[in-house]
């Protein structure tokens, strides 16, 4: 989104905080935590570690059954038809298959000897 | 043969595991030529070239590191424009999703992400992904431009197959826009002297049955003995028993190691979404009722606080 509408973009943030005009996060990849700062106007996306959703309550919810519905054309929004839609995907899903299932193998019954035969399966495969 | 653009993640360690994953992959569709941000020091060309790469561009602007994906963005987008590649192919993960995403709309070109498998019919790139918490897989054909995808670590297995890679050091102009989002600051996680759980062979991951962080103690154990990485179920890391990036399922990591030993694990299906790919399954639970005895190769119904100890004992004792 933010390519092309000039906003600024922070992405995954796990913490967030506003001060300002400037947003901070942390994100956190495979190798690092990261502290990224932003001014507004941003787009921050984020990841459920940033706290509970907040449900809303009975009112609310029969309050927004009410809410203006607007319907906005192609046109409304300068967007070439071509654009969108079958004519406009970079891209098509050819396939869709079930996974194969996979099928349950030896269960055992901890009777004291469990840790021993567990490790005989183990040590079968190679990994001990 | 055409040039595929393999985007490398490197640590201080040299070339992550998973772009290894991706030269693999690259291999089958044309020419790896993998794209370096940073230090392209003469172990991390050497790993690339070793694994395929038959060129190495180094982007060694400051600008990669001091902001948010954007400026790798652009680097990409100016490589690409040059070496008109057939596909672009990135690791998936927080900033391997933000660059491909950029990048495919800048280049107007299809995008694959969390993709398993990729590959070439005449000059058509398809990828499958999995998709519905695991249970299906779909195949997707990109229609135009260079195709990106962004592929899950640990799907397919990197092997390794020789090449001499060129050193080829490419400037780039970064735009402002691209100055947006400044990194403050990046600690690199502190190695726990554990293997890396997305990278590991072998991983013991714990869930609610551990009963508390003490609980989780004999997960740690059971893994040192094996040599293992450690992984938990979303409960134990909701529950601070566990750190978040250890967290195995669909909000978390996707493993898919040759052993998982998944213990006081229920089996959510969320959770299976994460784990379910590993080529050996071995479950330890009291209830055997839970449902992930039915993915499982071997299954041990009983008390994981004995059951594990003892497994300890006994690799030990097998280990001499």
């Amino acid at each position: 989104m933010p390519t092309g509408s000039g906003a600024n973009q922070a992405t995954f943030a796990g913490e967030l905080s506003v001060d300002g005009s400037t947003v901070s996060i942390r994100r956190d990849t495979d190798v690092a935590s990261e502290r990224v700062s932003v001014s507004l106007p941003a787009v921050v996306s984020v990841t459920d570690q940033t706290g509970e959703a907040r449900y809303p309550a009975f009112k609310a919810i029969m309050g927004a059954k009410k809410k203006p519905i607007q319907t906005m054309s192609l046109a409304d929004l300068g967007v070439d038809a071509a654009q969108v839609g079958w004519s406009g995907a970079s891209s098509k899903v050819v396939d869709v298959s079930p996974t194969p299932a996979r099928t349950a193998g030896t269960i055992v019954n901890d009777d004291g000897t469990g840790a021993a035969q567990l490790a005989d399966f183990l040590a079968g495969r190679g990994f001990i | 043969m055409s040039e595929v653009l393999v985007l490398a993640e490197t640590t201080a360690a040299g070339v992550r595991k998973p772009t290894l994953e991706l030269l693999t992959a690259a291999r089958a569709l044309g020419e790896p030529a993998a794209v370096v941000f940073g230090d392209a020091s003469d172990q991390v060309v050497s790993q690339l070239a070793e694994y395929g790469a038959t060129k190495v561009y180094a982007v060694g602007a400051p600008e990669m590191q001091e902001f948010l994906s954007l400026p790798k963005a652009e680097a990409v987008v100016q490589i690409a424009q040059a070496s008109n590649p057939v596909a672009i192919l990135v690791t998936s993960g927080p900033e391997g999703k933000d660059v491909a995403a950029r990048v495919a709309v800048r280049l107007n070109a299809g995008i694959i992400p969390d993709a398993t498998t990729v590959s070439l019919d005449g000059d058509t790139v398809s990828a499958v992904q999995t998709v519905f918490a695991g249970r299906f897989q779909a195949t997707s054909q990109v229609l135009r431009g260079p195709a990106v995808v962004t592929m899950r670590p640990n799907a397919t297995s990197a092997e390794a197959a020789p090449a001499s890679a060129g050193v080829e050091s490419v400037d780039v102009s970064v735009s402002d826009g691209a100055k947006g989002a400044k990194v403050d600051s990046r600690e690199p996680k502190v190695s726990t002297g554990r293997p890396e759980l997305t990278d590991a062979a072998m991983v013991v991951a714990g869930g609610r049955g551990v009963g508390s962080e003490e609980g989780f103690g004999v997960i740690e154990k059971t893994a040192d003995a094996l040599g293992a990485a450690v992984g938990a179920s979303r409960t134990v890391t909701d529950q601070h028993w566990a750190p978040h990036e250890l967290q195995v399922g669909q909000t978390g990591k996707t493993v898919a190691p040759s052993l998982y030993l998944a213990a006081g694990i229920s089996g959510a299906i969320q959770h299976r979404a994460g784990m379910q790919s590993s080529k050996t399954i071995v479950v330890v639970n009291k209830d055997a009722k839970a449902p992930l005895f039915q993915i499982a190769d071997f299954g041990v119904v009983g008390d994981l606080h004995a059951v594990l100890p003892a497994l300890v004992d006994e690799v030990a004792k097998r280990k001499g």
